[in-house]
């Protein structure tokens, strides 16, 4: 199991040209909440943070992964009300004359959505000692909607519409998806770019008048995004049933590759240790009592990648 | 070519591509509908293209025209965007919302947003002529 903080902004600036912009994003990462439950992580979800709120929040319940979305620059990051957050000192904007918050960086996973950030303060986050970073090296493109907060699709009819509001948020939001299903951070990227793919092919054969535009957005943000750090690496997980959809809209998403089953003859082989690999008493020899059943659980929790002390992250 | 051949190129492209102008031919861009109906009619342009392979359509433009082709197909696009919606990201200190008539500008002035839409858009005529 492992503890995934969300940060759940809702607006940038308070006077903000688009109300409730960071919303767009929240609101998505909120629906994936009961799916990261349902796999044992321990979810904190903090509404609107300030950078005291998120300090506050990591210090409390010291999170393995941090998820949030904020306005960015290469080396920033913001929170509610542009709160500027994590910065390294660089030349490449005027306010990032310091490094704040890097502290936080050793040993956590970072989904930030957040533009530009992944071209400068992602790898210093990861040579601070993140785990792993994902977030994007150009803008982060998406579709809103001019005549009100239309979050989530909030206020709109056509299901192609809603769809093309939560996209490139949902795209965004597989990589965490994935890690909590116990992927690592390679395969996490692979799944979240393969979700922006898929996403590409519904939007392409879509003849309604906002597929373009959506398709400009996906093409742009599947580019832009980067994850860099540990490839390797895995959050905790303890239970191996595969993630649901995201949410109720169709989004053709490939569904999560099954976990594998726990062949026949690794249990053969638990059960008749003897004839088959010539050991005499395995439960004397290794000192472990009722030991076919439990060769028969290691063999079940490794066929499906569990951590069996079920907790922290992992590194393998 | 002929009508099937190029029947058959249509089918690889998406849907949402068949009126956006994607072949270059005499510095003129055309949509692949524009070219099944030029092909079908077999006058003008029609005529010279029955003479061509089809290869002759996935070729991509050379640098300038690449450049002219994808700010045309982006105007294109952008306007077909309904006025409700907008595009927006999350960058700080720099303009947040643009509407389909503010990034046509950008596009037309080449501001860097402009470019980086243009960049994309010029990845995307690379991979659907590549099919």
């Amino acid at each position: 199991m492992a503890k995934i903080l969300l940060l759940e902004t809702k607006q940038g600036l308070p006077e903000s040209e688009l109300p409730k912009d960071l919303e767009y994003s929240s609101c998505i990462a909120r629906e994936i909440v009961p799916t990261l439950r349902s796999l044992g992580h321990e979810v904190i979800e903090i509404q609107s943070p300030s950078v005291a709120d998120a300090i506050n929040a990591i210090n409390t319940h010291q999170p393995d992964v941090i998820w949030h979305a904020g306005h960015g620059q290469k080396c920033m990051t913001t929170l509610e009300h542009e709160d500027v957050w994590m910065t390294h000192k660089s030349s490449s904007y005027g306010e990032c004359n310091e490094d704040r918050y890097l502290e936080y960086a050793p040993g956590r996973f970072f989904s930030m959505l957040s533009c530009l950030a992944g071209s400068e303060l992602g790898p210093r986050l990861v040579a601070s000692g993140a785990t792993a970073f994902m977030g994007y090296k150009t803008s982060f493109w998406f579709v809103a909607c001019d005549y009100e907060p239309c979050t989530c699709g909030s206020g709109l009819d056509d299901p192609d519409e809603i769809r093309a509001v939560k996209s490139p948020m949902q795209c965004d939001l597989e990589w965490l998806c994935a890690l909590a299903e116990g992927k690592t951070v390679r395969e996490a990227y692979e799944r979240s770019q393969a979700k922006f793919q898929s996403e590409i092919e519904y939007w392409e054969n879509s003849t309604h008048p906002i597929a373009a535009t959506v398709l400009q957005c996906l093409h742009s943000d599947k580019e832009a995004q980067v994850v860099l750090g540990d490839m390797d690496a895995k959050i905790g997980v303890s239970a191996p049933t595969p993630t649901p959809p995201l949410t109720g809209t169709p989004t053709g998403t490939p569904t999560p590759a099954p976990a594998t089953p726990v062949p026949l003859s690794s249990v053969v082989e638990c059960i008749f240790p003897r004839i088959l690999a010539g050991m005499l008493t395995p439960r004397l020899d290794k000192g472990v009592i009722f030991y076919r059943a439990k060769c028969i659980i290691d063999k079940w929790s490794n066929a499906f990648g569990h951590n069996p002390r079920g907790q922290g992250r992992t590194s393998d | 070519m002929n009508e099937e051949e190029v029947l058959n190129w249509i089918k690889k492209l998406p849907k949402s591509e068949l009126d956006i102008p994607l072949v270059v031919i005499d510095d003129r861009a055309y949509t692949p509908n524009e070219i099944l109906e030029m092909v079908r009619r077999k006058v003008g342009l029609g005529r010279r293209l029955l003479t061509l392979d089809v290869s002759a359509l996935k070729r991509v433009p050379a640098e300038p025209q690449l450049h002219e082709l994808a700010k045309i197909r982006l105007k294109k696009k952008l306007e077909k965007m309904p006025k409700k919606f907008v595009l927006a990201r999350y960058v700080l200190g720099k303009k947040e919302k643009y509407s389909a008539d503010e990034l046509i500008e950008e596009i037309e002035r080449e501001s860097p947003i402009g470019r980086e839409f243009i960049d994309t858009e010029k990845k995307i005529v690379r991979d659907l002529l590549s099919r």
